[in-house]
């Protein structure tokens, strides 16, 4: 009972401010407060950080030494089949004018619109995976921006913004949920997250297998159709299990972002509903 | 001045937690700096220091990342609590063991806690991967760095506190 005299004010008190704070946190009062801070602090944050980044980043390649020797060697193979690849899509696409042109559609690409960012920090805690950009509202970035990498894979959403940062909850964290597809079939999926950060391809039923490329479905009209995700890298279960477990390998190094490009002219379906 | 060097360390280790740290996972698992850091001020540094500093690290902490201030400041709450009674209940056991079974758990509880709240932002609940994954290694992450921390503390010269707010107020 000691301790309770000795820290019981002290507890209490502390009980009081956590209570404050999630008042003040639903009611949106600490936004504003956390946008002066960011920016207050940035010139530290780019300090510590351009420090620290490159020192862990070291340190963690050091130990993993044979596993990258291995991945270059495999990624040596892959860009030579990518480029025989590219060959063949280019002579593809100069067909393609020439072809819509002879069946009269009219050309909808290039509308879109990126707002190139810079990776601040990332909260990488237990079943979440959460990074801050430097681009904010004062930048036109809103709520539920799809997120992508400089290649064009998906990369996460906007989860919330100060006026001159937002945070972006990355496809790694468990909260995040993509419907998907493999790229050529009907079979679709939800792509999740993981305490291990790694990403699952979950609710998937039907013939999938090693390298099969996942894309964004586009139902619900979160995410535009046909985002790349990433690749089959493991598939477990039998034909007689409801659902196979899917584990995905996503086109971009999610743990080494440092640029994304938020997609500012894509609107998603659900924050209009959830506005409404 | 003493405060705002420890304001500013805090602040740098906030960024560090957010920059650094995500290199150094043990499974599902990083260590937790501010957390050792709050232990190492507790005992170096008396309770009141650490009092005060436990409010400044989950404002900082939860500004800098996706984490709410309020769920920070339930997480680290058991620790200065459980070293002083660690300290009154076993007064023969070494004041570093008491201080490596407080932030144990309350590096437990801390985890379990901001674990719960993801849950309820609709992450699907993995009682297996909390367990095995995330409180095991956070665990051992943990108490090896508070050891090279504590180690490096005691090499300066640095002698532990008494963990009473009350008795340390008639110190010489």
């Amino acid at each position: 009972m000691l301790i309770f005299q000795r820290y019981a004010y002290w507890a209490g008190a502390m009980v009081g401010l956590a209570m404050v704070f999630a008042v003040a946190s639903q009611a949106g009062v600490l936004n504003p407060v956390q946008g002066v801070f960011l920016r207050v602090t940035s010139p530290i944050e780019s300090g510590v950080g351009s420090v620290l980044r490159p020192v862990g980043a070291f340190v963690t390649d050091a130990g993993r030494i044979r596993s990258l020797q291995q991945e270059n060697r495999e990624l040596r193979l892959q860009v030579e089949d990518l480029q025989n690849q590219v060959a063949q899509l280019q002579q593809d696409a100069a067909e393609i004018p020439e072809l819509r042109q002879a069946l009269g559609i009219i050309d909808e690409a290039g509308g879109d619109t990126f707002e190139a960012a810079s990776v601040l920090t990332r909260d990488a805690f237990p079943f979440s995976d959460v990074i801050r950009v430097n681009k904010g509202s004062n930048d036109g970035i809103r709520v539920g921006m799809v997120v992508r990498s400089t290649q064009g894979s998906l990369v996460g959403t906007v989860t919330e913004t100060f006026p001159s940062q937002s945070l972006v909850r990355l496809i790694s964290d468990s909260r995040s949920s993509v419907n998907a597809e493999i790229a050529g079939t009907a079979i679709e999926g939800n792509v999740r997250g993981s305490a291990t950060k790694t990403v699952k391809f979950d609710l998937a039923q039907g013939n999938i297998s090693t390298g099969d490329q996942v894309i964004t479905s586009g139902v619900g009209d979160n995410y535009p159709r046909g985002l790349p995700i990433g690749t089959v890298v493991e598939v477990e279960g039998t034909p007689q299990d409801l659902y196979l477990d899917v584990t995905i390998e996503p086109h971009v190094r999610l743990s080494r972002l440092t640029t994304v490009l938020i997609e500012t002219s894509f609107d998603p379906g659900r924050q209009m509903l959830e506005q409404q | 001045m003493k405060a705002g060097v420890i304001f500013v360390l805090l602040l740098m280790l906030c960024y560090a937690q957010v920059t650094a740290a995500p290199f150094f996972m043990v499974s599902a698992a990083q260590a937790d700096l501010l957390l050792v850091s709050l232990a190492i001020l507790l005992v170096f540094q008396g309770p009141k220091v650490a009092m005060v500093s436990l409010p400044v690290i989950a404002v900082l902490l939860g500004f800098v990342s996706d984490r709410s201030p309020a769920v920070l400041i339930i997480a680290l709450l058991p620790l200065l609590p459980l070293a002083y009674w660690l300290e009154e209940a076993a007064p023969t056991v070494a004041r570093y063991a008491q201080t490596l079974f407080a932030v144990g758990v309350t590096g437990l509880w801390a985890r379990t806690v901001l674990s719960i709240t993801v849950f309820a932002q609709g992450a699907p609940v993995d009682v297996g991967a909390l367990i095995f994954q995330v409180l095991v290694p956070g665990l051992i992450l943990d108490l090896t760095l508070l050891s090279l921390a504590y180690l490096g503390c005691r090499l300066l010269g640095w002698e532990p506190r008494s963990l009473s707010p009350a008795r340390q107020r008639y110190r010489a």
